[in-house]
């Protein structure tokens, strides 16, 4: 009697889409970064979490489907890590909140050097005129 | 939004500020032939200032302690609108790494607070 494969080999395609699913959620942050120029995705990390869902949801399927051990197991760690993904991403991403730069309501006069080396005072740059200054992280 | 999509979309509505009487200057503390190196590839029409001992970042409160490469120390992503008289008209700091105002978001906050102007 033939009643389709046999249960290894119809659990084996289960287990690779839990791997398939833990894989996604792992990889989950390089799409992230990958948006880093689209602020509403940057700012959201809408693809993070939607990839990292998607992931979670394979793993799950697959742990339904296929009882062993190992895809329990994959399912298992998928689900923890998602879970502390949420708070991880909140601290990881959080600035600190500026000293004194709530209560700053005047710019004291600088010397600075610009990008071709030119020495550069408030009072020059501001001439009559008003300054958008943009404080920026750098360059690495 | 990173560094780099934020400086080149205000290199975008320079022209723009310029016509409000505005003039864009960045800051960092990266030394000046880094920051000489940004201009050119993104073709900044502003300057970019190298506050390399943190003087300016620290004496307006935006240092982030550690928060570069290495444990070093840099300034926190902000804007700071200031007038003839150096008063600060408007301001902004972003509360997360990835937060950036939009240019057209900066270009329409520098707008009202101009319009709010006393003078």
């Amino acid at each position: 009697m033939n009643s389709g494969p046999a249960p290894n080999a119809r659990n084996k395609p289960r287990f690779i889409l839990a791997l398939a699913g833990l894989l996604l959620v792992l990889l989950s942050p390089a799409l992230w970064a990958l948006t880093l120029d689209v602020n509403f995705l940057q700012r959201t990390a809408l693809p993070m979490w939607v990839t990292m869902a998607f992931g979670l949801a394979c793993t799950v399927l697959a742990a339904l489907w296929d009882v062993r051990k190992r895809t329990r197991i994959v399912a298992l760690l998928c689900t923890v890590l998602v879970v502390l993904s949420v708070p991880g991403y909140l601290v990881l991403t959080r600035l600190p909140t500026p000293t004194g730069f709530a209560t700053a309501n005047r710019v004291p006069d600088f010397t600075l050097t610009d990008h071709l080396g030119r020495e550069t005072t408030l009072s020059g740059l501001v001439d009559g005129g008003s300054l958008l200054l943009v404080f920026y992280r750098g360059h690495w | 939004m990173s560094c780099q999509a934020e400086l080149r979309g205000l290199g975008a509505i320079n022209d723009e500020l310029s016509r409000l009487g505005v003039k864009l200057v960045g800051v960092s503390v990266d030394p000046p032939e880094t920051s000489r190196a940004v201009v050119r590839r993104h073709r900044l029409p502003f300057p970019i200032l190298a506050d390399t001992q943190r003087s300016l970042i620290r004496e307006l409160g935006l240092l982030h302690v550690g928060g570069g490469p290495g444990g070093s120390d840099i300034a926190l992503p902000a804007h700071v609108l200031i007038d003839s008289d150096r008063n600060i008209r408007w301001k902004y700091v972003a509360d997360r790494i990835q937060n950036r105002l939009s240019e057209d978001r900066v270009l329409e906050r520098v707008r009202a607070a101009l319009a709010n102007d006393p003078q």
